[in-house]
């Protein structure tokens, strides 16, 4: 049902707090009324030239221009844009690879180690549920 | 063999301090949710958090609503409540939560549905202005610009916001908004949809 569906999504949380926030996402966006008191801008004119993030009533609408680039630290032109690599994707044989790898290890043996029959009233099996 | 040892030593203090758990300690409840301006409520799920802490729940929405009326209505504020054992308590409201700056800067509504789904684009000029707005929390005082930004960032993957370094192109942003608009549509069309199959099954 559509309901496991999104408790399946979002895992690793306690089953109430799941059940409250996947009943209350969908009827916020079914029904409008709530939609339209939040203000988000649409013009890209604007979005390009201004960071549209002004949430005082009594602020420079729409928020703070951009600047040229020399505005800006220069540091925030190197910044690492992307995602950390997967351990499939790091370059084999490097540093940053065994590092992964021994990470890897460490987190399969965490699992390993919370299915021990000690923590048995910690699993989250359908069998344990009432 | 060492994670073993340190999980089994862990594991083996939370059984112990699980067994005294006879003895009730009194520590100040510390509330961490977010609250959107102006519009506190006793409705749950913010009444029933407050009123278990034992805190008057109509005197804190008056003045949270009043220490917020600077602000526009419905923004999410990050609020820690700290109630102390007499019942009073010390309200702490933070900048808006880096999300809702986020898809207000990138001029969105909801985020990614899916991996490797593109839901905004931002460029590192906006994320640095936001990181500005979020270093004033008293909880990021003397954590460096960089590092802020570096935080947003990440929370750009898990919204699925795309920063690049160059500045945004209007006309290109515009096309792709509404591509997305028709996308989101459709999403939401779908959820729609699943929810009325829904209804009718149980009928």
């Amino acid at each position: 049902s559509f309901q496991m569906l999104t408790i399946c999504r979002i895992g690793g949380k306690s089953l109430s707090a799941v059940a409250r926030r996947s009943l209350a996402a969908p009827a916020a966006k079914v029904v409008a009324t709530k939609e339209d008191k939040s203000f988000v801008e649409t013009d890209a004119a604007k979005i390009a030239s201004h960071v549209c993030i002004n949430f005082y009533i009594q602020g420079e609408e729409p928020g703070p221009a951009i600047k040229e680039d020399t505005a800006y630290p220069g540091w925030l032109f190197e910044m690492d844009l992307e995602k950390t690599p997967i351990l499939e994707d790091i370059d084999q044989g490097s540093w940053k690879y065994w590092r992964a790898l021994r990470q890897r290890q460490i987190e399969q043996n965490r699992r390993i180690e919370k299915l021990k029959t000690r923590f048995l009233h910690l699993q989250n099996s359908p069998s344990m549920k009432k | 063999a060492n994670t073993f040892q340190n999980m089994s030593s862990k594991a083996g203090a939370i059984a112990r301090v699980r067994k005294k758990e006879v003895v009730k300690v009194i520590h100040s409840a510390l509330l961490r949710t977010n609250i959107k301006s102006q519009m506190a409520s006793a409705a749950p799920p913010l009444g029933p958090q407050l009123g278990q802490r034992g805190v008057n729940v109509a005197n804190f929405c008056k003045e949270f609503n009043k220490e917020t009326g600077h602000i526009k209505p419905g923004v999410p504020l990050p609020t820690r409540i700290q109630v102390k054992p007499d019942r009073s308590y010390d309200l702490e409201i933070c900048s808006p939560t880096s999300s809702w700056l986020l898809k207000q800067a990138a001029g969105i509504r909801r985020g990614k549905q899916n991996a490797d789904e593109i839901a905004g684009i931002l460029s590192v000029k906006h994320i640095y202005e936001i990181a500005l707005v979020k270093s004033k929390d008293k909880a990021l005082i003397g954590v460096p610009l960089q590092k802020i930004c570096r935080d947003l960032v990440k929370q750009c993957f898990t919204l699925g916001i795309k920063v690049q370094n160059e500045d945004l192109d209007p006309e290109e942003l515009g096309k792709f908004l509404e591509e997305r608009k028709q996308v989101v549509a459709d999403q939401l069309q779908a959820f729609a949809d699943k929810k009325a199959a829904k209804m009718l099954r149980t009928v």
